[in-house]
């Protein structure tokens, strides 16, 4: 710890305490739960200042160039900011697949006129981004997608269906990789395309989940008219764009299960006490400690391993197959975590809703389920363990 | 909010890796333990080898300058163990770290810990009674006149066989911890025939002792023991993560070569998925490791749920490997020509020493309070 960050960490600090929002210090609950923004994203009183002061620093993407709004800071300042966020338990100030996904890409493979257009609202969450990768005949085999895009003068006219597009129904735009050519083989005919939500032709429809709960919709073109100028990179290199962005996106879910995980162990903890009547300080029966004993060691070690990781990889580099190992790792922990909170309920596991089930129940049983997604979504584990077999392995294909 | 563990290698540790792997590809091939099994009245381990590991100032060099070493941090020499791990060394490297990690917190014993950094005595630690109960029961120690009386009988003590001194813990009347240093010669030693091939005995004892013997520490017994106890398991643990990459990279090396239906069996995606399953666990056993030896240079107040973390995960992920390993060789695994045997069978050794991951996993949960 050198004394410059030790500097900053005291001046961010100070800054926090003056200027967090009473109303939301004590209210973090993960690293996706703020304020999602967008053109028709309404926060409250205490997310709208919060968000005005979080901008005026450029802390909202703190790591991005000052250029675009972002805070210029190192990755280990970014680090501080962060843990100085925890500390007040501060929701974060925007959240959204801009910051985590398109924006990283962007300032990558972007042209100078997409940043300055794209970035700067995202890092003030005007603009809500939504990913249109998925098809209904290519999922884990993404390279097979055959939404169209052909172009005419300065426009591409695009046609097609995108599936399990995370909150497109409350988006204003869409990140799409669709086909320029379909003579090419699969991978060489794809181009990454942004397109606005409002356009004439575009329809969604949300997806019900086992959960009860629809993060997901379909996405519709129907002859939409995008301007040429929304192709980022080059026409018909899109798939390394691509891959890039998947990169963005494991590490994104890697880091949100762990904010999910910390609190697993007081969690199952208390549940298993509340089950068994056992007192604080009582030890548990052998079968539940160890399984807590085991659901908590490993979540410390997946998150030495994100540490880890994030210590070796440069400030602004694009994530190597190593976020293939958070995502399958991750899933498959919170898959765990929850199927044994669901043990320990026990036969109050059951409930889906209302009295006479307590709500932490309820939730809990809507989380086992939302969790099976998890090692579907962003790339399923198996594509992820084929990631590592063959890209850090070499085993061959 | 605590600092972040510093979790990534220094330059000084990436070279003195280099230079540990370059000494052990020339010294060090895995076959030789065979060649000390097979060779009756072998040592079990090469004194040649452990010399030239002290004159490189290896075995000390985390201690302080004032204690002799080399003020390296003790993340360099977890990563050094590593280097030893792959190849399985059997040289007293655990014993030495332990009664190192003993001794800088004695009050009496100072002069010793030089001689085992400089490779002149071996030290083993004669702790073992009931499983892995680290506290005596058995093995008592009682006034007599300016001296002690000593008697029990400690099982599996590695390294004891070839060792100068043993250190010895026992209880005392008021049921508290003591320790003493005893020439290993004055014992009754029943060599053990282990699977893994470390030397190691079993030791029975009903000795008089001058007051001298007993090892003092500046800030009790029962600290000192514990902090070393857990120090050497982190150790250990990333031995256990260096033997895991070593069988690992054998069977990935294996599925691309050998051919079967005409391809190599690596293209087979059961056995690919198979392969990144293992990667991916040793790569959060590795974070684990290299977190517990970040915190003891940290000077953690976590480092029992650390030890117990490092060494509950470095026993599961060896085992996954090390059985993985033999089923994806195929039959070549089974036999006792191949090397990739003794990797399950030094699992199975450094399973049983210092608890196994049931073992630690209660321990974790102790310390949580549950």
């Amino acid at each position: 710890m050198t004394a410059a960050l030790e500097a900053f960490r005291t001046e961010v600090r100070g800054w926090l305490e003056a200027n967090a929002p009473q109303g939301l210090r004590g209210t973090r609950m993960g690293r996706f739960d703020g304020y999602w923004g967008g053109r028709r994203g309404k926060p409250t009183a205490d997310e709208a200042v919060w968000l005005e002061r979080m901008l005026s620093r450029g802390f909202t993407a703190p790591m991005w160039p000052k250029e675009y709004g972002g805070a210029g800071l190192s990755k280990d300042e970014a680090q501080v900011l962060d843990q100085e966020l925890i500390r007040l338990a501060m929701p974060p100030a925007a959240v959204g697949f801009g910051l985590t996904m398109l924006g990283p890409t962007l300032l990558h493979f972007g042209n100078a006129e997409q940043k300055a257009e794209h970035l700067p609202a995202i890092v003030d969450n005007r603009v809500r981004w939504s990913q249109g990768y998925s098809e209904p005949g290519a999922g884990s085999d993404l390279a097979a997608l055959q939404m169209k895009a052909v172009q005419e003068g300065d426009e591409f006219v695009v046609t097609g269906q995108k599936i399990w597009t995370s909150h497109a129904d409350k988006s204003d735009w869409i990140f799409c990789l669709v086909r320029t050519d379909p003579s090419a083989k699969k991978q060489q005919g794809i181009s990454f395309l942004l397109i606005d939500l409002q356009s004439r032709g575009v329809s969604s429809r949300p997806i019900s989940l086992i959960s009860g709960s629809s993060p997901f919709c379909e996405v519709f073109m129907d002859e939409v008219r995008v301007p040429a100028r929304n192709l980022v990179g080059k026409l018909n290199e899109g798939w390394t764009i691509a891959k890039a962005l998947l990169g963005f996106e494991r590490t994104m879910i890697g880091d949100a299960i762990g904010g999910q995980m910390a609190q697993a162990e007081s969690l199952l903890l208390a549940s298993a006490r509340e089950q068994y009547g056992v007192a604080e300080g009582e030890p548990l029966d052998a079968l539940s400690r160890d399984a807590i004993a085991r659901i908590a060691m490993d979540e410390r070690a997946f998150g030495l391993v994100r540490e880890r990781i994030r210590q070796t990889t440069e400030s602004g580099k694009t994530p190597g197959p190593e976020s293939s190992i958070t995502k399958a790792y991750g899933a498959d922990l919170k898959q765990r975590r929850y199927e044994l909170a669901m043990r320990l309920l026990g036969p109050e596991a059951v409930g889906w809703e209302g009295a006479p089930f307590a709500q932490t129940g309820l939730d809990t049983g809507r989380e086992w389920l939302r969790a099976r997604a998890n090692s579907i979504e962003g790339g399923s584990s198996e594509i992820q363990l084929n990631v590592i077999a063959q890209h850090v392995l070499g085993l061959p294909k | 909010m605590t600092q972040p563990l510093k979790l990534v290698p220094s330059e000084d540790q990436v070279t003195l890796c280099k230079q540990a792997q370059g000494l052990l590809t020339q010294q060090a091939p895995v076959a030789r333990l065979r060649h000390y099994r097979d060779t009756a009245g072998h040592p079990g381990f090469d004194a040649g080898l452990w010399g030239k590991i002290a004159g490189l100032g290896w075995i000390h060099l985390h201690l302080t300058e004032e204690e002799g070493g080399a003020g390296l941090p003790f993340a360099d020499l977890c990563a050094l163990q590593e280097q030893f791990g792959k190849v399985l060394a059997p040289e007293p490297w655990l014993s030495a770290v332990w009664a190192t990690e003993l001794l800088r917190r004695s009050s009496s014993h100072r002069r010793l810990l030089a001689g085992i950094s400089e490779g002149l005595h071996s030290v083993a630690v004669a702790w073992q009674e009931h499983r892995y109960d680290r506290t005596p029961k058995t093995t008592s120690c009682k006034r007599a006149g300016a001296g002690w009386h000593l008697s029990g009988t400690k099982r599996h003590v590695l390294d004891a066989p070839d060792a100068a001194y043993t250190l010895i813990t026992a209880v005392d009347g008021d049921g508290a911890i003591r320790l003493f240093c005893v020439e290993t010669a004055t014992l009754e030693a029943t060599r053990e025939q282990r699977m893994d091939g470390r030397p190691a005995a079993t030791l029975t004892f009903a000795l008089e002792l001058p007051a001298t013997a007993e090892v003092t520490f500046y800030e009790g017994a029962e600290l000192a023991w514990a902090q070393a106890c857990d120090v050497a398991s982190i150790a250990l643990s990333a031995q256990m993560v260096g033997a895991a990459q070593a069988a690992l990279d054998m069977t990935v090396e294996y599925l691309k070569i050998r051919q079967q239906f005409g391809v190599a069996i690596g293209t087979f995606q059961a056995l690919q998925h198979r392969a990144a399953k293992m990667f991916i666990e040793l790569e959060l056993t590795r974070s684990a490791v290299i977190g517990a030896a970040a915190a003891v240079d940290a000077g953690s107040d976590e480092l029992a749920r650390y030890a117990s973390l490092a060494k509950a995960r470095a026993c599961e992920t060896l085992s996954l490997i090390a059985h993985e390993a033999i089923q994806l060789h195929g039959g070549i695994g089974v036999t006792d020509e191949h090397d990739i045997g003794l990797y399950l069978k030094r699992w199975r050794g450094d399973d049983a020493l210092l608890g196994d991951a049931s073992w630690h996993r209660q321990r974790w949960a102790e310390l949580g309070g549950y």
